[in-house]
């Protein structure tokens, strides 16, 4: 058995666990690649499923639980801070607010596989004031999942990530240096990627001032209200028209095409 | 960004940012406030 396989299989474990620990605690380390070697290598018996599976949910939940009581505590604020970091701050906010009202406690069930919602869930649960247990049992499960489904392909396809891995070993200590490389590509590319959608999401904004501006002279634009149905009736800007993003071309197909129209969230 | 022939633009700050403001609001809160200081 080769080197590289010997130090995965000593600290398969621990691996997996500080993986996915850091991926749910919001490192843009991927843990889905480690998942499916890990469950490429249980397949073959070398590593133990209860532990790896065991290990990979309390990751998991440690770190989305940190984030839970993180929402409990400082509310929209860590909401707020984790969509400006992970996309938009108005969609962000207004999208996991909605699913969540929506579905509550259950959305955590497939929260793992919407890009973006993940990392929001847990303290957006915190801030939406749902109960320990209720957060710990779904949470529990959608991990679950989410563990499941990175295992199963692993299992599935054990042959062709245990020959990768050989392939690998050939390389010796360029193999490490591969995978370095490849993470920090993974990393820069996302870094890129999220730094080009805020400067081209600040460019294409309008401010309140301009807003108030355009209402003032009587060249109002069509504003849409795209926030849940209740912080609508709660206040509203006025004239703002209610509807979700889903029902904007349909809804506004009828106004004339050459007015602006302006979007807001919370 | 763009819809046919509609530019579509979100308000920076969103609604927060117009409350702060100091703007006009209209909705059941306003109403309340109304209602207080008529009081």
């Amino acid at each position: 058995m080769n080197t590289l396989l010997h130090r995965l299989l000593r600290h398969g474990i621990s691996l997996v666990f500080a993986n996915v620990f850091l991926e749910q605690i919001g490192a843009p380390i991927p843990a889905l690649p480690t998942l499916i070697v890990a469950g490429a290598l249980a397949a073959r018996g070398r590593l133990q499923l209860l532990a790896l599976l065991g290990a990979a949910l309390l990751a998991s939940v440690l770190a989305d639980t940190v984030w839970f009581v993180v929402g409990r505590w400082k509310g929209h604020k860590v909401l707020r801070l984790l969509c400006r970091i992970s996309l938009s701050p108005d969609s962000c906010v207004r999208q996991t607010e909605s699913l969540y009202e929506r579905r509550g406690a259950l959305s955590l069930l497939f929260a793992k596989f919407i890009p973006g919602y993940s990392t929001v869930a847990p303290p957006l649960a915190g801030t939406m004031g749902t109960s320990l247990p209720s957060f710990l049992l779904w949470d529990g499960l959608g991990s679950l999942l989410w563990i499941g489904a990175g295992v199963t392909v692993g299992w599935l396809f054990r042959n062709t990530v245990v020959r990768a891995l050989d392939y690998l070993e050939t390389l010796g200590f360029w193999a490490l240096v591969l995978l370095a490389a490849g993470l920090a590509l993974v990393i820069v590319v996302k870094y890129l990627q999220r730094r080009r959608l805020l400067r081209l999401l600040e460019l294409a904004r309008i401010t309140v001032y301009e807003l108030r501006d355009l209402i003032a002279r009587g060249d109002a634009p069509t504003i849409v209200d795209v926030r849940t149905q209740s912080r609508f009736q709660l206040g509203h800007i006025p004239g703002a028209l209610r509807m979700t993003l889903e029902e904007l071309d349909e809804k506004l197909a009828d106004l004339p095409r050459e007015k602006e129209v302006v979007l807001y969230c919370t | 960004m763009t819809r046919g022939f509609n530019r579509v633009r979100p308000l920076e700050g969103g609604f927060d940012a117009w409350v702060n403001a100091g703007h006009e609001v209209a909705g059941e809160e306003t109403l309340v406030t109304v209602r207080r200081r008529e009081r």
